[in-house]
């Protein structure tokens, strides 16, 4: 049988997973840990280095609060800081369609310049490719990272009673695309979330040792990473509603399309996991940072081991947050 | 039935005896000491596993006797479902006698069946309604014929030990009724009374007990109820939210704290003339709701109403239940003549039944509690039905129904657990040629049902002793039943959901040939990745999953599809669903669903265009919520199915027999499919929605400008006889290519009573045979059984 790719290899949910684990494992070197990391995280000389990789193919380019210049050195950026490291080094590789505009390619570099500026990374190698009209849709970026991790950081394995910190408000960049991709005929302020985390290792202070790991919720929204997460730490989750901060227009949005914000995309928050007790603490330092003012204790993990996550509604029920299997398909019958 | 063959009658002879079916509980075991003891026989008899084994030695002709009026006269509430006799050696034995059971499960070999709970029956009624009984007032008074039986239970054989009653030691007079056999309480597992049983105790919403002095608890209850306020009352599967029926305010205020605004509420009226003064009762509806199950039975109102409107606006059924323990029979005193008794829960958790979780749980909601020290180790809900020409149909399979055995004609000795799907679960075990239904266990996505789920799943393999080796699951990946199934070792089978639903539906009925099924429900994955549940399948239960085609079945036709766009938010905004057909056909929806703020259609338009969270669906259930939206300007739901519900509903109020359709259309599409059966492309019949949808929107149009008749009632009487037409023209092309006369219906669109009717009746007229449920919900209560029957036929070929 001839078997093919299809969108869903690429969505980053099951068959992503089976697409790594079957077809580049057979090839590559399995990660050292058993799931592949974010970030790839190795000593040298006296100090911890991270690495990561990742390519940008948004739709549209240009988007409220962002273009796609802005997310490929945020997302990168913030890959390592979940690993606890500050980006030292990036690469930019640009894959440009024939007849792309040059006035627009000016923005998104001088964007990406910006995020850099801001961060202290600094783009030293990169490379140029442009291809016929057609072969991609306008602009291709793929970056990749090296940053120096943070002696305060000490990732470990979560137990029950440590608490789950979000930095900011959930899906605003997955709504703000929908918004810019579609003519939906709604008129919103809403912008993108897209920014750099890395402030938070040095912002966090003393606090970044009782972090136990940290993970940012993109694609699949905080509902996948909590998912992934739970089931890693073989614990359960139990997020409380209430607390999770979620602007008035992704609520809005979310309603009419039938599309859960948990589910939504950010680009520039950071889930935290903080040992039991210092949740509180860390918060207030948090929400004292950039682009932080919104933070929350959204939740705590469980004793459980079925690595399920879980929502303590409105209502005062006690609802299962699943994993998206490919498509968010009806299940109401 | 044994019969032993030219051996002389006067002869000593020693038979071992097996009983099963519903042996347990019933009263079997006296029943038998005192037929034995009548006919001069001796021996022994005992529980074993979840039946009944003896030893009975005597006269061959005494026993042969002894058989027949067991097997002829067993007691009342029990189902014998096979007697196995075994010849022994002649033994002597001192007299016959009931010994204690067998609880050693590898001499089990009997197949087991779990005796469901019964209600009160009229001997302990008497008792506890006469002042010089021991027991008069006394609300845990039951005996062999009735009470707890499956929610008490830990473990089978059904015996005191193994009941939440252990923590009760009886006193030496219920002791002695338990020992003698002249006594109806004899081996009586859950016999108690006031000096040894278990207690009631009031308690105010924070748990606080409160000292009623010298007040018998009840009357307490009884006097807060008459004041209107709501109780908490711990029942015999789960904790109960009452208030006095009569008392509009109470209701409010019951429905406010529950934010339950609409959901039609359950009254328990004080007997069945009570009953007879709200609703009319036929008697096949008086035979149902004086059952020893006892469930709530949709009946319909007598107008002009005399309980509030409130109890269940906007339909003309309601929910009825007599009383079904003794606590309930002592409620109604002082004039208290209705209850409401709606499940004691957080809108869309399980019942709570757990002390110390219904007090937490339920503190916001009532003002009181009234709890017992009786603990309830399964919790069960009241189970719901509704009688159509005079056949019972079990829309919730819970108290009295579950759970349920049905033998399985199938030679397969594998066991099977199948998953069921996500809403209205339930699961079902097949084990030794039964398939086991467990009851309703509610939506899935809450966590606190899917634990109960994942804990009746252990309890019934743990009851009946099985191991399975096989897990049957719905193709929906995104289901919890799914999701758990896909993380378990065994071998797994999937089944689609509509293919479940018919099996069901074949299996209820026992029917092994070839069949149409017309299965009509919400929503379902199909096999193509679309959203299905306006389907017409075939095949035959033995079939459907036949020859190398590993659970392909033929999909002979459908209803046309329609992109519907907003996943699950459609099924509760029903204007959602309207604003995708109208799309699809090219109109403007905003003349439509003026209600419905213009910025909102336009973005859900906008998203259909874009493909934004949308998908391809021929879903019966949203053809009818289509419906709905645009003829009852019904756009949003608080409960499950209520616009189809309420669009039924308008039919009763004014049009009876309108025979008007709307005109359809039934397209004949090559299949891109290759038939796996004949190797060749075959024909699919697809039925349009558009031509019916026109017609239904130019008489809106119509009944706007005042012409006559074209209200929404004729509307949607119109529109399901439109339904049934298309559906009837379609199994007649269906038959005439493929030579299948028999038609089953399944999926949760046949709770609609209308439709099940009119098709029943013009599927007769034209000489189909047409199968149905009745003890299997059609909803999706109904898929677990079906997914285990239509993997028992995988395994087998
Ligand atoms: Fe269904
Ligand atoms: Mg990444
Ligand atoms: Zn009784
Ligand atoms: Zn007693």
């Amino acid at each position: 049988m001839d078997e093919k790719i299809n969108l869903a290899h690429g969505d980053g949910g099951v068959d992503t997973q089976g697409l790594i684990r079957n077809l580049f494992y057979q090839y590559f070197d399995e990660p050292l840990s058993n799931s592949m990391p974010d970030s790839f995280v190795f000593e040298a000389g006296q100090h911890k280095l991270a690495f990561t990789t990742d390519s940008f193919v948004v739709k549209p380019l240009f988007f409220r609060g962002g273009n796609i210049g802005k997310l490929a050195v945020c997302g990168t950026i913030n890959d390592l800081a979940t690993a606890g490291a500050r980006p030292l080094f990036l690469s930019a590789g640009f894959i440009i369609e024939e007849g792309f505009s040059m006035e627009k390619l000016h923005l998104i570099a001088k964007s990406m310049s910006d995020i850099c500026q801001e961060t202290g990374a600094k783009i030293v190698t990169g490379d140029t490719k442009v291809v016929e009209r057609g072969n991609v849709d306008g602009l291709f970026i793929n970056t990749s990272g090296i940053g120096i991790v943070s002696d305060n950081y000490h990732p470990q394995q979560a137990e029950p009673g440590d608490e789950i910190i979000i930095t900011g408000g959930i899906g605003e960049h997955g709504t703000s695309i929908l918004l810019a991709r579609y003519d939906l005929g709604m008129e919103t302020k809403l912008t993108s979330d897209c920014a750099p985390m890395s402030f938070l290792i040095n912002g966090l202070g003393e606090h970044l040792k009782h972090v136990k790991l940290m993970k940012d919720p993109t694609r699949g929204g905080i509902a996948t990473s909590l998912n992934e997460i739970a089931a890693e730490q073989a614990l359960e989750v139990e997020l409380n509603e209430k607390a999770i901060p979620v602007k008035s227009e992704v609520d809005a949005i979310g309603d009419i399309l039938g599309i859960d914000p948990l589910y939504l995309a950010s680009e520039g928050r950071m889930l935290i996991v903080a040992e039991k007790g210092w949740g509180e603490k860390m918060l207030h330092q948090i929400k004292a940072l950039d682009y932080c003012g919104e933070a929350q204790i959204i939740g705590r993990f469980t004793s459980g081991h079925q690595g399920m996550v879980s929502m303590k509604t409105l209502i005062g029920g006690k609802r299962i947050v699943p994993i998206l299997e490919g498509q968010m398909l009806p299940r109401i019958c | 039935m044994y019969e032993p063959k030219n051996e002389p009658m006067n002869d000593l002879a020693s038979y071992t005896v097996y009983i099963t079916g519903i042996v347990q509980g019933v009263g079997m075991r006296p029943y038998i000491f005192k037929t034995a003891e009548h006919l001069g026989l001796r021996g022994w008899v005992s529980n074993q596993g979840s039946g009944v084994v003896m030893e009975i030695a005597g006269r061959r002709i005494s026993i042969r006797e002894f058989l027949k009026v067991l097997s002829e006269n067993p007691p009342a509430g029990a189902k014998i479902n096979r007697i196995k006799i075994k010849p022994q050696c002649y033994g002597e034995y001192p007299n016959f006698s009931i010994i204690t059971s067998s609880s050693n499960s590898s001499d089990n070999q009997l197949p087991g069946f779990i005796p469901p709970d019964t209600a009160i029956c009229d001997q302990c009624i008497k008792e506890i309604s006469d002042q010089t009984n021991r027991r008069y007032l006394y609300p845990f008074t039951n005996c062999t014929t009735c009470g707890p039986r499956y929610s008490i239970m830990k473990t089978l054989p059904y015996d005191r030990v193994n009941t939440s009653m252990a923590a009760f030691e009886m006193c030496p007079a219920c002791r002695s009724e338990y020992e003698s056999p002249d006594n109806r309480r004899f081996h009586a597992q859950s016999n108690c009374c006031p000096d040894c049983g278990p207690k009631l105790t009031l308690m105010d919403s924070k748990g606080k007990q409160l000292d009623s002095g010298s007040i018998h608890p009840v009357a307490a209850a009884v006097q807060l109820l008459r004041d209107g306020r709501l109780i908490g009352i711990k029942g015999l599967g789960g904790y109960h939210i009452a208030c006095n029926a009569q008392d509009e305010k109470a209701i409010d205020t019951l429905r406010k704290r529950k934010r339950r605004p609409e959901k039609p509420l359950a009254v328990m009226p004080a007997s069945l003339e009570a009953a007879r003064l709200i609703c009319r009762v036929t008697d096949k509806e008086e035979e149902t709701l004086t059952s020893i199950q006892r469930p709530i039975v949709l009946l319909k109102k007598r107008f002009p109403e005399i309980l509030p409107k409130n109890i269940a606006p906007g339909i003309n059924r309601l929910g009825v239940m007599l009383p079904y323990t003794p606590l309930h029979h002592l409620l109604f005193q002082e004039g208290l003549q209705y209850l409401i008794m709606t499940s004691g829960n957080v809108s869309g958790m399980p019942i709570c039944y757990q002390d110390g979780a219904a007090l937490a749980e339920l503190r916001d909601i009532v003002d009181f509690f009234l709890i017992h020290d009786r603990e309830i180790l399964t919790p069960i809900d009241d189970s719901v039905v509704r009688i159509i020409d005079e056949e019972v149909m079990v829309s919730r399979s819970a108290r009295g129904y579950a759970p349920s055995a049905l033998q399985i004609n199938s030679d397969s000795e594998c066991e099977i657990m199948a998953m069921g799907a996500e809403q209205k679960s339930s699961l079902c075990l097949l084990h030794q040629g039964f398939a086991h239904a467990t009851q309703y266990l509610g939506n899935l996505d809450d966590m606190n049902s899917y634990q109960e789920y994942l804990q009746v799943m252990k309890n019934m393999q743990v009851l009946l002793g099985a191991e399975p080796q096989f897990i049957a699951h719905d193709l929906h990946p995104g289901y919890l039943s799914t999701q758990w199934a896909m993380k378990q070792s065994a071998a797994k089978i999937p089944i689609q959901h509509h293919h479940a639903h018919m099996a069901a539906c074949m299996a209820e009925n026992s029917l092994t040939e070839d069949a149409i099924g017309i299965i009509y429900d919400g929503t379902g994955l199909g096999t193509d990745g679309a959203i299905w549940g306006g389907e017409f399948l075939v095949g035959s239960i033995g079939s459907i999953g036949s020859k190398g085609s590993k659970g392909k079945f033929a999909r002979v036709g459908h209803w046309k599809y329609v992109t519907l766009q907003g996943g699950d938010s459609a099924v509760k905004e029903p204007w959602k669903s309207a604003a995708s057909y109208l799309y699809a056909m090219g109109v403007e929806s905003k003349e439509y669903l003026a209600s419905v703020s213009s910025l909102k259609v336009k973005m859900i338009e906008s998203a259909i265009s874009n493909n934004i969270n949308c998908f391809q669906s021929s879903s019966m259930g949203r053809l009818f919520d289509c419906a709905a939206a645009l003829v009852m300007g019904k756009t949003h739901i608080t409960y499950d199915a209520q616009a189809a519900i309420e669009l039924e509903n308008a039919i009763a109020a004014e049009v009876t027999d309108l025979t008007d359709f709307y005109p359809y259309f039934i397209d004949e599409k090559i299949d891109e499919e290759i038939d796996e059966k004949t190797d060749k492309k075959e024909e699919k019949l697809e039925i349009g929605y558009k031509e019916i949808l026109s017609g239904i929107l130019s008489d809106i149009k119509g009944g706007k400008e005042g012409k006559e008749g074209k209200t929404p009632g004729y509307i949607s009487a119109k529109f399901h006889n439109t339904v049934c037409a298309a559906t009837i023209d379609c199994v007649c092309k269906i038959r005439k290519k493929r030579g299948i006369n028999n038609v089953v219906l399944s999926g949760g669109v046949f709770e609609n009573t209308y439709l099940l009717r009119n098709l029943k009746v013009g599927l007769k007229e034209r000489g189909f045979r047409t199968y149905y449920h009745r003890k299997i919900p059609t909803n999706d209560g109904g898929i677990a059984l079906g997914q285990a029957v239509a993997a028992a036929h995988m395994i087998k070929e």
